[in-house]
Formats: C-alpha cells, structure tokens, sequence
C-alpha cells in the first residue's frame, strides 16, 4: 500500500483519470474531493463491505431451500398498523 | 444433485454477472429459478451451495425507485448500443432468519438488476442511508405501548 501525506487542498493522481483532492480537514475528519470517470464506481469501503457480509449471511445452498423451508411459509405480505 | 432429490419443474435461466457478487466476486454464472411467486432463487452454476433466495420488491412496498446510472446501464446492456429502452427485472435478496422465519430480511441497499433479453446482471449498490441492508420482511406494528 502506497501511503502519501497530504495538506489541505493538496491531489493525488491515480492512473490517467482519477484526481484526489484534500477539500478540508477537521478534527479527526477529512473531507475528500474525487474525480473519476463514471466507469469507475466510488464508494465507502464500509458500504460495500456490508453488502458483502449481508451476501454472505444470506448466502444458501440448494439442499437447505429444499430441506429445510418451504418457500411458502416465508410471510408474503407486510403486515401494516392498519391490519388486524 | 443426486436422483433422490428431484427438484419440482422449474423455469431455469442462465445469467452472467460480469463483477459477480459483493462477496462472491469470482462468480460469474447464476442459475435463475423461479419459484412461487414472489420468490426465486438464484444459485452458482457450478456450485449449488452458493445460493440466494430473491423476492420481488413489490411485496415490501417498493416498486420502480432504483436510478440505474448509465454504467450500470451500459452493462446490463451489455455494451450493445441501443436507444430502445432498456426491461430490466429487479429481485432482492433475503436474508432468511433460520431461527425465526419471520424475521428475515430483505436487502434493499443492494438489489439485483437483471436485463432478461441479454441475462445479464448486476448487484447495484445503493450509498444511501434510505435503503437497509436488512429490512423487516414484516413490519413491525409501530411501538405506541400498545401490543398486538
């Protein structure tokens, strides 16, 4: 991993088309400016590493949808306040 | 699949997910089932381990609110140029709760685009705090202290 210091206002240039600019710093946060191509999907490492983990929790074989649950009695409508 | 367990007749369908899957990145082929509706699985073509149980957004009031961006786009066409506009299916993955079915959970945050022309598909994520990862398949009655 490259690890470069950068003030306020400062850029990284990754490859031919990405720029990282320093927009502001305060406290303990970093305000980062990004400039990519659309191609090029930016997000919060944490955002995708929940989708990650929610796949892999939700994650099931053939045999346990078989064995083990009739899709039927999974609950197919929402049950609203307004309900009784 | 060994002989003893037939599956009951499905309508099968190979799709391709070019990025595979958040967590399953080297995925590429997935078998689509259709199930009774709302349901369908959608599973590995090579390993029927690697399976998701998908439910149509309609059943948890959602219909329709995706902003597929023009990369998204781009690939679900598969990079065909195409003015005509593009039919795309959108399932969600649940999360069954194996302890207490009723508390499964659906992933809005990332729904799964499927363009059902070229079977091509794509797990779009959504960075926005609207959307759970785990939304109530049931809502909850709204906690007013008052139970049932």
């Amino acid at each position: 991993m490259l690890v470069l210091s950068r003030k306020l206002n400062e850029k990284i240039k990754i490859g031919e088309d990405i720029e990282i600019v320093v927009v502001a710093v305060s406290g303990d946060t970093v305000r980062l400016g990004i400039k990519a191509p659309p191609s090029v999907k930016i997000l919060r490492n944490e955002v995708y590493e929940e989708i990650q983990n929610q796949n892999r929790e939700a994650m099931i074989s053939v045999a346990d949808v078989l064995q083990y649950l009739d899709l039927g009695t999974l609950p197919t409508s929402i049950k609203t306040e307004k309900e009784k | 699949m060994s002989a003893s367990q037939e599956l009951k007749p499905q309508k099968a369908h190979e799709y391709y997910f070019p990025k595979g899957l958040p967590g399953f990145e080297e995925t590429r082929y997935f078998q689509l089932l259709e199930e009774e509706m709302p349901f369908a699985q959608l599973v590995a073509a090579d390993d029927d381990k690697i399976g998701f149980i998908l439910i149509q957004p309609e059943v948890v009031g959602v219909k329709n609110e995706w902003e597929i961006d023009p990369e998204t786009e781009q690939v679900l066409r598969g990079g065909k140029s195409s003015e005509s506009q593009l039919q795309l299916e959108v399932w969600l993955i649940l999360t069954l709760n194996r302890q207490d079915v009723q508390s499964s959970t659906v992933n809005l945050k990332a729904p799964l685009i499927l363009n059902p022309e070229e079977k091509l598909g794509v797990q779009l994520i959504l960075d926005d705090e609207r959307y759970s990862s785990r939304q109530p398949l049931v809502k909850q009655q709204a906690e007013k202290g008052v139970k049932g």
